[in-house]
């Protein structure tokens, strides 16, 4: 009877352990979404060393190599970290304000050092002229981990309508 | 009188039948607005002029577990959650035949009056077959170019209801 306990306990642990480490996975993974957003979007006043820390930080979040497939955002390609930096400071300078969020992300498959997840963003730009645009996309985003960071390996658009 | 309801209703007695009556609103509220009925304000003029953009309605989340999608109602079809939703017009639904032209609608080769259209439209597009498990779905304003109008084909397992008004 003791035995049966004892294996339970451990079985029941070891489930709550799973759960708990994936609940952390996914919680890193969303505090990257929201990084993202944050130094995507365009700072009330841009200050040239205060930027260049931020697109230095941008940087980081992406791995060598990152697919995009956005349309009206970029040509689909894969950039490195620089190019993704420079896409957001073309952003900045094409726009008066622009603004990010994620929001419902949602994980299609997660492992240790390998995640797929679906989100929608939403990014607001207001021009000069006083023309304000919003665009809500699905985005399915690969991330994968190294040196215990979630690094950003692609954002491909996902069509909800066809 | 007056005064001693309106004292007990603004700091009420924390006794357990208060306590359940709480618990059993909260409840409510979760499920309704949670899960039955979704509220949603619109962004956007697509829908002009059934819905104006800036306005407000619910959507009923069990639409289609108690009935199949049927032409001509609107529809919410969901992004990647429950934050973001396109509210829609399904004009033609899987197998049908779905084209405009000089902004007329024509589904399997027949022209479609929509009394709901206010608009003057200048649409042209080839003919499309809706798949399986997917329904047409297009905004009643068309006044725009048609590029610049978010339509075409939803898959049924988008569709997260309709609105209730």
């Amino acid at each position: 009877m003791k035995k049966i306990l004892l294996v339970s306990v451990i079985l029941i642990g070891l489930v709550a352990g799973y759960f708990y480490m994936q609940d952390d996975q996914e919680e890193q993974i969303k505090q990257q979404f929201a990084h993202l957003a944050e130094l995507v979007t365009k700072p009330e006043v841009v200050n040239i060393i205060a930027a260049s820390q931020r697109l230095k930080e941008l940087q980081r979040l992406f791995s060598t190599n990152c697919m995009v497939q956005i349309e009206e955002i970029s040509q689909k390609g894969n950039y490195i970290p620089e190019e993704m930096a420079s896409m957001v400071v073309g952003g900045w300078r094409a726009t008066k304000e622009l603004k990010l969020t994620f929001e419902d992300i949602t994980f299609e498959a997660l492992t240790e050092t390998t995640a797929t997840t679906v989100v929608t963003g939403r990014l607001t730009v207001a021009f000069s002229n006083g023309t304000i645009d919003t665009y809500v996309k699905e985005i399915r985003s690969d991330l994968i981990k190294v040196d215990g960071d979630w690094l950003f390996a692609s954002f491909v658009e996902v069509a909800v309508l066809l | 009188m007056i005064n001693k309801r309106i004292s007990q209703f603004l700091r009420p007695r924390l006794t357990s039948v208060f306590l359940t009556r709480l618990i059993i609103v909260a409840l409510s509220a979760y499920l309704i607005f949670g899960h039955l009925l979704l509220p949603i304000r619109l962004a956007g003029g697509s829908m002009e002029p059934t819905y104006h953009d800036g306005s407000f309605t619910f959507c009923f989340r069990y639409k289609f577990k108690l009935s199949s999608p049927q032409v001509g109602e609107v529809v919410t079809i969901r992004f990647s959650g429950r934050r973001n939703m396109l509210l829609k017009r399904i004009i033609a639904v899987a197998g049908d035949k779905v084209a405009f032209v000089d902004g007329r609608l024509f589904v399997n080769d027949q022209f479609v009056e929509e009394p709901y259209l206010v608009y003057e439209s200048d649409w042209n597009m080839e003919p499309k077959y809706v798949k399986e498990n997917f329904v047409y779905v297009v905004g009643d304003n068309r006044s725009m170019p048609i590029n610049n109008h978010k339509h075409g084909m939803a898959s049924i397992h988008r569709l997260m209801g309709g609105p209730i008004f």
